[in-house]
């Protein structure tokens, strides 16, 4: 099995992205080896690249990593990602308090009045913050919010 | 309702002579397991989940000896409906089945492989040990509790692991891992406070046919150790055919494989391995393996053992 593993010059596409678009440093993304599958867009441990590539005969390999973009093109970033990397966000970040948060929660488009804006550059993907930590990731367009949420929960109750 | 089986009652009286330690496990088998979270360290701290159960008027108890654990005491809604729950900042998980990936202590770089994975809050406990760091492989045969399974491991944020859409017997005997979790599929004895229609299925016949299935996975977990590795084994289960039958027979077939004490988390002690039961008696070093009976700390069932490959002869 062959993974899809980018090349240097797609992988820098990305991280420049994310440098440049919510202010995470390279340096926290230097370990990780890029995958793209279609559109979407993997970062897996690099540990990985020297099992992965190619996988031996035998491992059946489902998903590998996390999942960065659900569109490579566009960027589309997942929360699971802008979650995961909150506290080296520093830029296109909308503070919410909790109840527009928690409409957001339940995929309504919210409006911005009492929200905080930190550092937004532009329209286009942003951090969505409640008490500085940041919990999710959405679009801005104009003086909206739409939410960027993941799919249905197969979440179990504990194992 | 909780209903035993005449035949499991009789061995569990057979496990627990004492009279007043039966009635006490069947009192507390009848009840529910109490609710409890785990932090996701890959994502969240301790005190970010305090002040959010704080914010929620949801009274908690941070588990003396269990990092990142709490119980949680007036849960008046579905801790799946919550927005924490659904962005991986902490995962609803019982305190017994945290202990497998806390008494293996996978660090950041190595390699480690989850043979039975799903539903994947385990295999997300050993990504946080290991820092997100290194090679972690989930084995997971079933496609659409693979799918589930990549879907918690993506809310949790885990970046070094792999899903296998496979049964662990079939990896490729190249393969080799610094520390092996196997969280064996068992007759499920130690579930049924959360699932009582799990003893539905109980019979004498199911755990021997889980026995067989678990001393194979054992035995693969050791072809795919590296010398000088670690395996812990567990089981939601007190069966001592799927306890110490499976690691006895494992123990005759490579003598380099040696059970080792386990440093077990303040306020659960639990109760060491039988040394036999009927007429079969156990390889020696039973006693470092450890029986969790719900009525000693208000867990589920379970049993778990540390065994470390030397060098084979």
């Amino acid at each position: 099995m062959k993974i899809p593993f980018c090349s240097p010059s797609v992988a820098k596409r990305y991280t420049d992205y994310l440098t440049s678009r919510y202010g995470i440093p390279l340096s926290t993304m230097k370990k990780w080896s890029w995958i793209q599958h279609k559109e979407n867009v993997f970062v897996v441990d690099s540990s990985w690249v020297p099992l992965a590539s190619p996988a031996p005969s035998g491992l059946n390999i489902f998903s590998l990593g996390l999942q960065v973009f659900a569109n490579g093109k566009t960027f589309e970033p997942t929360s699971n990602f802008i979650t995961l990397f909150g506290e080296h966000i520093k830029q296109n970040i909308v503070e919410l308090p909790e109840t527009k948060l928690l409409s957001l929660f339940n995929r309504a488009h919210v409006t911005l009045e009492n929200a905080r804006m930190v550092r937004v550059l532009s329209d286009g993907w942003v951090a969505v913050s409640l008490n500085g930590k940041i919990i999710a990731s959405a679009a801005l367009k104009g003086k909206h919010l739409i939410p960027n949420l993941p799919g249905s929960s197969h979440g179990s109750d504990g194992d | 309702m909780t209903v035993f089986s005449p035949r499991l009652l009789e061995r569990y009286r057979e496990l627990l002579p004492e009279k007043e330690d039966f009635d006490s496990f069947v009192r507390v088998s009848k009840t529910r397991n109490p609710k409890t979270i785990r932090t996701n360290t890959l994502k969240a701290s301790d005190a970010w989940v305090e002040s959010r159960l704080r914010e929620r008027n949801i009274s908690f108890e941070k588990h003396e000896g269990v990092p990142h654990l709490f119980t949680l005491q007036n849960l008046s809604f579905l801790l799946g409906g919550m927005w924490e729950t659904q962005m991986g900042f902490w995962q609803p998980q019982e305190t017994a089945s945290q202990l497998p990936p806390l008494v293996l202590d996978a660090l950041p770089g190595e390699h480690v492989l989850d043979m039975a994975a799903a539903p994947g809050n385990k295999t997300i406990q050993l990504a946080s040990g290991m820092q997100n760091t290194g090679v972690l492989v989930a084995c997971e045969p079933n496609k659409e509790r693979a799918k589930a399974l990549r879907f918690v491991l993506g809310k949790a944020g885990v970046v070094n692991a792999g899903v296998a859409l496979q049964d662990s017997l079939t990896l490729p005997d190249s393969l080799r891992f610094d520390k092996i979790l196997l969280d064996a599929p068992c007759s499920g004895e130690g579930l049924l406070r959360k699932k009582p229609q799990t003893l539905k299925s109980w019979s004498e016949k199911y755990v021997q046919h889980k026995a067989q299935l678990q001393v194979k996975m054992a035995l693969k977990a050791v072809a795919l150790l590296k010398e000088g590795g670690t395996l812990v084994y567990s089981v939601c289960t007190l069966s001592p055919e799927e306890c110490e039958g499976v690691l006895t027979t494992l123990l005759h077939a490579h003598p380099a494989m040696k059970i080792v004490p386990i440093s077990m988390p303040a306020g659960l002690a639990g109760r060491p391995g039988l040394s036999s039961f009927r007429n079969r008696t156990f390889s020696s070093g039973m006693s470092h393996a450890v029986r969790l009976y719900p009525q000693d700390h208000n867990t589920q069932s379970f049993f778990i053992a540390k065994l470390v490959k030397g060098r084979e002869k």
